[in-house]
């Protein structure tokens, strides 16, 4: 037993230290939340737009997004917008440029009461439970002129990468992400508009078989009385 | 007798007219639109080493291997067809020296099953899928990712000044839409 003990001590007491040198995964993950938003000319709305995951990494995943193409005139903006945070890389501390960053995780089987700030909780498949993800949203105004039923794209360049890689070569990942802004009313209301030189014809018939007939009904009523 | 039937005709009529008008739009057709979010989940790592090192170079060597290979997994969340490309964002860099980008190459093996016919020299310009299993790779089916190599090999021309020359390298898969 007491062998046991001191196997299971010794256990622990290395592993953060093999936990610690375990050869690095840089993992990517991203959804896109979004295919095609809906936006009326005048607005501005701001929509989820990217879920980044990690949770096949054991790297923390600095995240830098770009705003490659947008329609002329239009104001979009990206959200969490690019700033700087103090990152301790083995004791140095080193200021990274970047939009969000994505820690390695694993799937949760429920949601927490109090969702870590900045984290939306996603199904996937193959995954049993919820993935946590950061998201990234596009902020986006349509100038007000825009015509209605117009179909116009945003694109986004997404970079992820990571600390740490000491070797000659550093690797990121590089992916795009392409968005459709369609503009229409939100408040649909539809009605043909009937030109007044054109009247619509009328189909008598039925009023004309129910007229002769109540003719026919009323002489009979009235033949049967004379009758009597 | 006449007044029940004059009774039954006009009610017959009523009911005729308001039958008529009841059903002469009930036909109607729906849309449903259910969109698919795409997902693509791309890990890298070595299983040689912790990085992609050259080691120990000396100017006028050629094609030196690096010590490990990149393996590249498209995880089984990955729900797309896939391409992979890569560029690098500049040259090798050592303080004020620089070592040109086209003096690495690569190709889509292991460093143990490299042959030389398949080589391709890097770029900073992200263009199409070098290799054809780089190409239109298959969405991972049934839980197994789909695994694909690249391994580094990098010439050190004569009179390179000495230093540790680094570089960065965007492994960039997106979605095949052809």
């Amino acid at each position: 037993m007491m062998k046991v003990a001191l196997f299971f001590s010794i256990f622990l007491m290395f592993t953060p230290l093999v936990l610690a040198e375990e050869a690095p995964k840089y993992n990517f993950g991203t959804t896109a939340a979004a295919g095609t938003i809906l936006m009326e000319p005048g607005q501005t709305m701001k929509v989820p737009a990217i879920n980044f995951f990690n949770i096949y990494g054991n790297r923390i995943t600095h995240v830098t997004l770009t705003l490659v193409d947008s329609p002329k005139g239009w104001n979009v903006k990206i959200e969490p917008e690019l700033h700087e945070v103090q990152v301790n890389i083995s004791g140095t501390i080193v200021t990274s440029t970047e939009n969000l960053y994505v820690s390695p995780s694993q799937a949760i089987a429920e949601i927490p009461a109090i969702p870590v700030e900045g984290t939306e909780y996603i199904r996937m498949g193959g995954i049993e439970g919820y993935v946590p993800t950061k998201v990234a949203y596009l902020n986006i105004t349509v100038p007000p002129g825009t015509p209605l039923g117009g179909s116009y794209k945003i694109s986004i360049k997404a970079i992820g990468s990571w600390y740490g890689q000491t070797a000659n070569v550093a690797l990121s990942q590089e992916r795009s992400f392409d968005f459709e802004v369609k503009t229409s009313a939100h408040s649909f209301s539809e009605e043909v508009v009937v030109q007044k030189e054109k009247t619509e014809k009328t189909d008598y018939t039925m009023y004309i078989v129910v007229v002769v007939m109540l003719v026919v009904a009323i002489g009979g009523y009235y033949a049967g009385k004379r009758k009597k | 007798m006449y007044k029940n039937i004059l009774l039954v005709v006009c009610t017959i009529l009523v009911f005729g007219m308001f039958m008529q008008s009841g059903t002469a739009s009930n036909s109607s057709s729906s849309t449903a639109t259910a969109y698919v979010l795409q997902t693509i989940d791309v890990t890298l790592s070595y299983p040689e080493g912790s990085g992609i090192d050259f080691p120990g170079l000396v100017p006028g060597s050629y094609n030196n291997s690096a010590n490990s290979t990149l393996n590249i997994t498209i995880t089984p969340l990955t729900n797309v067809r896939t391409n992979i490309s890569q560029a690098a964002t500049g040259p090798f860099v050592s303080g004020s020296d620089t070592l040109t980008i086209d003096n690495l190459i690569y190709n889509n093996q292991s460093i143990f099953e490299h042959t030389w016919d398949n080589n391709v020299t890097m770029t900073t310009v992200n263009g199409a899928p070098p290799f054809p299993n780089w190409k239109n790779i298959s969405k991972p089916i049934g839980g197994v990712p789909q695994y694909r190599n690249a391994s580094y090999y990098l010439t050190i021309p004569e009179n390179q000044p000495a230093g540790t020359y680094q570089t960065n390298i965007n492994i960039n898969v997106t979605r095949c839409t052809t």
